[in-house]
């Protein structure tokens, strides 16, 4: 490796292949998320009447909770893989994964519990009980993004700290 | 409702259970492997002896790996919310980690051995006192419990991305006029 850039079969290896995959997860998961909450959301206040609204958000919210959760996992078993290439556990490491585990609850809490909720209590179209749930689901959904932001972060830290991923 | 309660009670009994049963063999196959026990199994029958010897370290790896998926099982569940969903998240995910527990207690062995800040390692092990290997044994089913526990959440997640959009809401007798 010259000046930075990567031969042809070090751009093949499996590493940056679990790498690449790992980043794609972290995309989908984050920019998912992200687009529903300040995107999605406030359109749909806007632009549709409520009973239109909720078919569409609990659509919404089944969806990406799929979405979100597969992403989440394929973020694990891509990360773990990852840990093989770097080659030791460091203290940031550890943090990083005691991060991951607060996420992956959060996340199941999220889809699992509060989503599930939601598309229970929207059944039989907008309901009383429905706002609360809708303002707790956003507000877990935004600490998740907020601490994958804050995992992603550390993550330059792991892999951008000189021979931590010298590839070539 | 006394079914429900029964059907409710059984999946956390058996998820309790097992992380206990998990827990006892963690410790006696750690305990064994760091202090050499095989060696007193030996003398009392020598063929047992052997096979202990042979798969102490097996029993430790897999135990500590399945600790850990219950655990995170266990834990899972609390997050899920309906009874009904929780039941088939229970029971899938029980499922899906007695498939994967073999292989992921090989790759979190691997996972484990790699040392705090690339330093160590298990490569002095052999020299080591009684003492350090009891310890070292002990820091290893942790690490390997740990690695296993966030890898078990995943597993969680992903089984209840699968079977919370397959749960069926029933509806109220409004939405059927």
């Amino acid at each position: 490796m010259s000046g930075g850039a990567l031969d042809f079969p070090t751009m093949l290896s499996m590493r940056l292949l679990v790498l690449f995959i790992h980043v794609t997860a972290v995309i989908v998961a984050l920019g998912g998320s992200l687009f529903s909450t300040f995107a999605l959301t406030p359109i749909l206040n806007s632009e549709l009447e409520p009973v239109a609204r909720i078919k569409v958000m609990r659509r919404v919210v089944r969806r990406l909770g799929w979405i979100v959760l597969v992403s989440l996992a394929v973020l694990v078993a891509t990360g773990m893989m990852n840990v093989f290439y770097i080659g030791a556990i460091s203290r940031l490491l550890m943090v990083k994964l005691v991060l991951v585990i607060i996420v992956i609850g959060l996340a199941i809490y999220q889809y699992a519990n509060v989503g599930a909720r939601i598309w229970q209590a929207s059944s039989d179209g907008p309901s009383p009980g429905l706002a609360p749930l809708v303002s707790r689901f956003r507000r877990v959904g935004l600490t998740v993004g907020s601490l994958v932001l804050l995992i992603v972060y550390l993550s330059l830290g792991l892999t951008r700290v000189p021979g931590a991923l010298s590839i070539g | 409702m006394q079914r429900r309660k029964r059907g409710r009670q059984l999946y956390h009994r058996i998820v309790r259970w097992l992380s206990v049963a998990a827990l006892l063999v963690a410790i006696i196959s750690t305990a064994s492997y760091g202090s050499g026990a095989h060696t007193a199994v030996r003398y009392l029958d020598p063929p047992m002896g052997a096979w202990w010897n042979a798969s102490e370290f097996a029993f430790m790896t897999v135990s500590a790996a399945a600790l850990g998926i219950l655990v995170a099982i266990g834990a899972g569940l609390k997050l899920v919310a309906e009874e009904a969903v929780r039941r088939r998240v229970a029971i899938a995910s029980i499922i899906v980690g007695a498939i994967i527990v073999a292989p992921l207690a090989s790759g979190m062995a691997a996972m484990a051995r790699l040392g705090w800040m690339a330093e160590g390692g298990l490569a002095p092990y052999a020299e080591t006192s009684i003492v350090d290997k009891l310890l070292i044994a002990g820091v290893y089913s942790l690490k390997i419990a740990g690695f296993s526990l966030i890898a078990g959440l995943a597993m969680v997640a992903m089984v209840a991305a699968v079977i919370v959009p397959l749960t069926r809401v029933v509806p109220s007798r409004e939405a059927l006029k």
